[in-house]
């Protein structure tokens, strides 16, 4: 969402730029150059538009196009001012040095070790980092066998991936729902 | 040009681009190091002089030392004793090039981790 929102502010600001020039360009040939040019508002549509904006008030029509450019003022601001640097799991931070992790290789270590579990047939992670340093959740979705219970098996994983996790400082939940048919128990 | 070995950085070369081609070359010869990674954009590189060191990013400290960060392709393995062992092989990597007074910290971003799968193990 916020690289769709960085992309939209980068498009739209450089549009936004054009039209600026463009406009100022052409005032500044109408103040400079606006009676030679034959550049009279008065009687003009835009004249006719101001003067129907002045005398009637605030309408529908430009009411909606004024909030939708707040709107889009406000989410170009988001675009701007959001943060950059990608969120990064900190295992440990210190005088020597840092140990961090990006997100999906971690997520990447955590289903491999789900799935080494026995019992498991299938294992998918979810991983979800918070602002503050070793903050973050986990779910890990392992699919088991009808022949295995679902508390043993949550079980066994929580305890298969517990240490890495609780050295990230996540939050692990563990599902133990049936497996489809046709993968392997490990 | 991208550079693989310390022995392809010139004695002139900056500290800097020495620093991090020891740095790079001490990572890969720790087992459980996959490779180095400059990240999708490639920004995670230093380069001086025309030549460049890929997945090491080198940076000035105040205090005339330098930050090095180490982004690194990890095995499945432990990650505190990797990112020891490779503090330490470039601990001693740049001892020995008599830079180890300009080494500041050295931090270890896992940018990646390659699982082997079953048929590859």
């Amino acid at each position: 969402m916020i690289l769709l929102l960085r992309a939209l502010m980068r498009l739209l600001g450089f549009l936004l730029l054009i039209a600026l020039a463009l406009v100022g360009l052409g005032f500044a040939l109408a103040a400079l150059f606006g009676d030679e040019l034959g550049v009279q508002l008065d009687g003009s549509s835009v004249g006719r538009w101001l003067e129907r904006l002045e005398g009637d008030g605030t309408q529908v029509l430009e009411a909606v196009i004024g909030g939708g450019m707040v709107l889009l003022g406000l989410l170009l601001l988001i675009g701007a001012l959001a943060p950059r640097r990608e969120r990064r799991a900190v295992l440990e931070q210190g005088e020597d040095g840092t140990l961090d992790a990006r997100r999906r290789p971690l997520a990447q270590m955590f289903t491999a070790l789900a799935e080494r579990t026995r019992g498991v047939t299938h294992a998918k992670a979810k991983l979800r980092l918070g602002r503050q340093v070793r903050h973050g959740r986990l779910v890990l979705r392992a699919e088991r066998p009808r022949t295995t219970e679902s508390s043993a098996v949550r079980e066994a994983v929580r305890s298969n991936v517990g240490e890495l996790a609780a050295a990230f400082g996540l939050k692990t939940r563990v599902q133990a729902p049936l497996g489809r048919r046709g993968r392997r128990v490990q | 040009m991208p550079v693989s070995s310390p022995a392809e950085v010139p004695a002139s070369a900056s500290v800097r681009l020495r620093l991090a081609a020891l740095a790079r070359a001490a990572a890969l010869a720790i087992r459980g190091v996959v490779g180095l990674d400059a990240g999708p954009a490639g920004m995670s590189m230093t380069a001086s002089e025309g030549l460049r060191v890929d997945g090491v990013v080198c940076a000035a400290l105040p205090d005339g030392r330098y930050h090095v960060s180490v982004h690194l392709v990890a095995a499945m393995v432990a990650l505190r004793p990797l990112a020891d062992a490779v503090r330490t092989r470039v601990e001693r990597d740049v001892a020995i090039a008599g830079l180890a007074d300009r080494l500041g910290p050295v931090d270890i971003a896992v940018e990646d981790v390659q699982v082997r799968t079953e048929a590859g193990s």
